[in-house]
């Protein structure tokens, strides 16, 4: 089988070396391939000889290979187009991520902001009540203009035109700045203690509708209202209204250690009747000039979250859930859901059953809003007294531009539905009972109760 | 001047004469007197290789070559290399302490890279070195192999070639010398039935695929070998062939799809559907070739054997197919 001894079966190592190093022209070459396609041994001849040519090439060490770009200069080469559209994708992310993982600002500040739907005077006398119209009507108010903003340049020339109080308002919380304070946005911090509630009314069981009308609680430390309630909320009971003539510090330390304030003031006419005006004029920190008043509390409705949830998940001795709610002072009533009515004196704690005076069960329970609250006529006029002499001087702090002016601005006008008995500058008719709660059952009766226990059909 | 070189044969071709220009040029350019080479034997020599090839002229004698002729002629001859063998063919001393200067090494590395193995590498170049020198006679006569290097290729080239072939030659006559203890120690093949080959099906896959394969041309034949029967890798191929390594893969999968369509046909003109078609592809050639070998008989004949197919013991001889290329 030696190709010296056969060399006409096999090419020669001159055929085979020269198709290696290809040397061969094309009709050689094609046919030594087509040899080497049946002929294994030449195959190997030329894979052997193929390989031991590479063994022995040398290195190229005199070779000194151009610099190569770095693998990071390539990629960037070939994906340089793709990386300007990457850059500015991941750029937007970035900041996306950034205003979404931003912590958010304080309610406070919104509160502040955040005007508050004006509501005219003019409802009670639109919508007039039988109680209403057995009393003298209030005066009304001028509709606040929606242009008006609580701006310190806007609020200057509303305070030169300034109108007397309306009696009426006295015992609503307004002060003789309403006009203005209507006009203004809401600031939640230093608005007279429960004229927001006004505007909520105490309507437990329409949760969502009142506390969405309801700016979110302040945090500045000048809140009297706040320290005066939140003692309440915490303790289920409410506290005598004698905090607010305690400086801010005093009350900050009183109030140390609670992260959530209270949600409402509901002692008003205890700031109302001091009226309360800012002392402290420029960015000085506020400071509230109490006047020892001698205005006869009223009792203020309990209200805000913590009422609402103590009267929703309130443990009725039926065992059944509340369906309806209504809360005043520590007054609180429960529907559950097989219409019995109950009835509480602590703020929950302990319930009674009320029985049944109506026919039918009982669906929803009701609280009046906070117009209906009185004042005796002596603490009403002494109250209106105090406000007149306050009122200029307060009036004349107030017409520098002061940042912190809408913290002592007044609270926005009490709700237009106004029911029960009318309030005047001299009191509450006594020819009117007083209504507090309402009862409506499942034939669409309502009945009315002053006490939550003796009720009577409306 | 050696007895070698003043042969009677060359009388003949005396009457050629190499162009002054020529014989001038080639006279420095191949270094001719460091090979110990007068310029009478350097000009035998040219006129003894140009007679040979009849300077690559189609027609006409080799004598009427004109200078450019000539020139074209050797420009495509590894020229150096020639006249350096054809010296040391001639047992000019000088010539060889120049070969041995410049190939002995390289030939022992080459021994060593084609059979892989240090002794055997210096074996194989030693047996070479030896025979090149002229120490086998022929009928009486010297006979060195460096006589038939053309200068096709290069000298170092052709040596790593003919090291390859004395190699190929020597395993293939000897690998099948193996003790019979070893032979009857190979691992009988696993019987499962569920892979036997259907009978009926062989005969006609071996046809369809012979067809298929035959049909094939000459470069797709050496890849398939190649690749399915040598186990060359893609590079390796690429190397001999001189073409990318994408190429031959590119190549190689259009061969494959072509005759599995190619058998695939043919077994349906055999009568088998075209799911038994699918089927018979099925058949792992591998086991096909273990059968075979447990008989332990070449009368496995309806086995099918891809190897035998693309190896066939009846290949024409080379001189045939290469036609007027002149082998020895």
């Amino acid at each position: 089988m030696n190709p010296t001894t056969q060399p006409d079966r096999h090419p020669d190592a001159e055929i085979l070396n020269a198709f290696v190093e290809h040397a061969l022209r094309d009709p050689e070459r094609a046919q030594v391939v087509a040899h080497m396609g049946e002929c294994a041994r030449c195959r190997e001849v030329v894979f052997l000889a193929r390989a031991a040519a590479e063994a022995e090439a040398p290195p190229l060490a005199g070779i000194k290979p151009e610099p190569r770009p770095g693998r990071i200069a390539l990629a960037l080469a070939k994906w340089r187009v793709a990386l300007i559209p990457a850059a500015a994708l991941a750029a937007t992310g970035a900041v996306v991520l950034w205003v979404q993982l931003r912590p958010a600002p304080p309610r406070a500040e919104m509160a502040q902001t955040a005007p508050l739907p004006a509501r005219p005077m003019t409802a009670p006398s639109a919508a007039p009540t039988a109680h209403q119209t057995s009393a003298p009507a209030a005066t009304p108010l001028p509709a606040p203009s929606p242009a008006h903003r609580s701006t310190p340049s806007e609020q200057r020339p509303e305070r030169k035109n300034v109108q007397p109080v309306s009696p009426a308002l006295a015992g609503t919380g307004f002060s003789g700045s309403a006009p203005m304070a209507r006009n203004q946005a809401v600031p939640a911090a230093t608005a007279p203690i429960g004229s927001s509630r006004v505007v909520g009314g105490y309507h437990l069981d329409a949760h969502s509708a009142a506390m969405a009308r309801q700016p979110a609680p302040p945090e500045q430390p000048n809140d009297s209202a706040d320290m005066a309630y939140e003692p309440a909320l915490t303790n289920g009971l409410l506290q005598p209204p004698g905090t607010a003539s305690m400086t801010p510090a005093a009350r900050r330390g009183a109030t140390a250690g609670k992260a959530a304030p209270a949600p409402v003031p509901p002692n008003i006419l205890a700031v109302q009747g001091a009226n309360a005006v800012p002392v402290s004029d420029g960015p000085e920190p506020l400071t509230l000039q109490v006047e020892p008043s001698s205005v006869q509390l009223a009792p203020q409705p309990l209200n805000g979250l913590a009422v609402m949830q103590v009267a929703r998940h309130a443990k009725l001795p039926s065992g059944l859930n509340t369906v309806s709610s209504a809360a005043m002072l520590n007054t609180l009533l429960a529907v559950d859901s097989a219409g019995a009515l109950f009835f509480s004196q602590d703020a929950g704690k302990h319930w009674e059953a009320v029985r049944p005076q109506w026919r039918g069960k009982a669906i929803a329970v009701q609280a009046p809003p906070q117009g209906l609250y009185q004042l005796t006529p002596a603490a009403a006029a002494e109250s209106l007294d105090r406000a007149s002499i306050v009122a200029p001087a307060a009036q004349e702090k107030r017409a520098r531009p002061n940042v912190n002016a809408a913290v002592s601005s007044p609270p926005p006008p009490p709700p237009a539905h106004v029911s029960g008995p009318a309030v005047t500058a001299t009191g509450v008719d006594p020819s009117i009972p007083a209504v507090l709660f309402k009862l409506i059952t499942d034939r669409h009766q309502t009945w009315i109760s002053a006490d939550g226990k003796v009720w009577r059909e409306q | 001047m050696p007895a070698e070189l003043a042969l009677p044969d060359l009388a003949p071709h005396a009457r050629c004469e190499i162009a002054p220009a020529v014989l001038d040029e080639l006279w420095h350019s191949c270094e001719a007197e460091a090979c110990g080479l007068t310029r009478p034997e350097f000009e035998q020599i040219l006129v003894r290789i140009g007679m040979g090839q009849n300077f690559a002229l189609a027609t006409g004698p080799a004598a009427e070559a004109a200078g450019a002729q000539q020139a074209a002629f050797f420009g495509t001859l590894r020229m150096a290399d020639l006249v350096l063998a054809r010296a040391c063919a001639a047992a000019n001393e000088r010539a060889w302490e120049r070969f041995i200067a410049l190939y002995r090494q390289p030939l022992l590395r080459a021994g060593m890279a084609i059979t892989g193995n240090e002794s055997l590498g210096r074996e194989l170049a030693d047996g070479l070195y030896a025979e090149l020198y002229g120490l086998t006679d022929r009928e009486g006569e010297r006979r060195c192999p460096l006589e038939s290097y053309a200068g096709r290729g290069s000298l170092i080239g052709w040596l790593r070639t003919t090291l390859a072939q004395r190699h190929v030659d020597r395993h293939r006559r000897t690998h099948r010398e193996q003790p019979l203890e070893e032979a009857n120690d190979r691992p009988a093949p696993l019987a499962d039935a569920a892979k036997e080959p259907d009978a009926t099906a062989l005969p006609l896959l071996s046809g369809a695929a012979e067809d298929a394969l035959q049909s094939q041309g000459p470069e797709e034949k050496f890849l398939l070998a190649s690749y399915y029967l040598d186990g060359r890798k893609l590079h390796e191929i690429a190397a001999v062939l001189g073409v990318h390594e994408a190429t031959v893969s590119r190549k190689l999968k259009r061969v494959t799809a072509a005759v599995r369509k190619q058998i695939v046909r043919g077994l349906e003109r055999r009568g088998l559907s075209r799911g038994a078609a699918e089927d018979a592809l099925a058949i792992d050639p591998r086991d096909l070739t273990a059968a075979d070998r447990s008989s332990g008989t070449h009368e496995a004949h309806d086995h099918l054997r891809l190897k035998e197919l693309l190896q066939t013991s009846q290949a024409n001889p080379f001189k045939e197919q290469a036609g007027p290329i002149k082998t020895k």
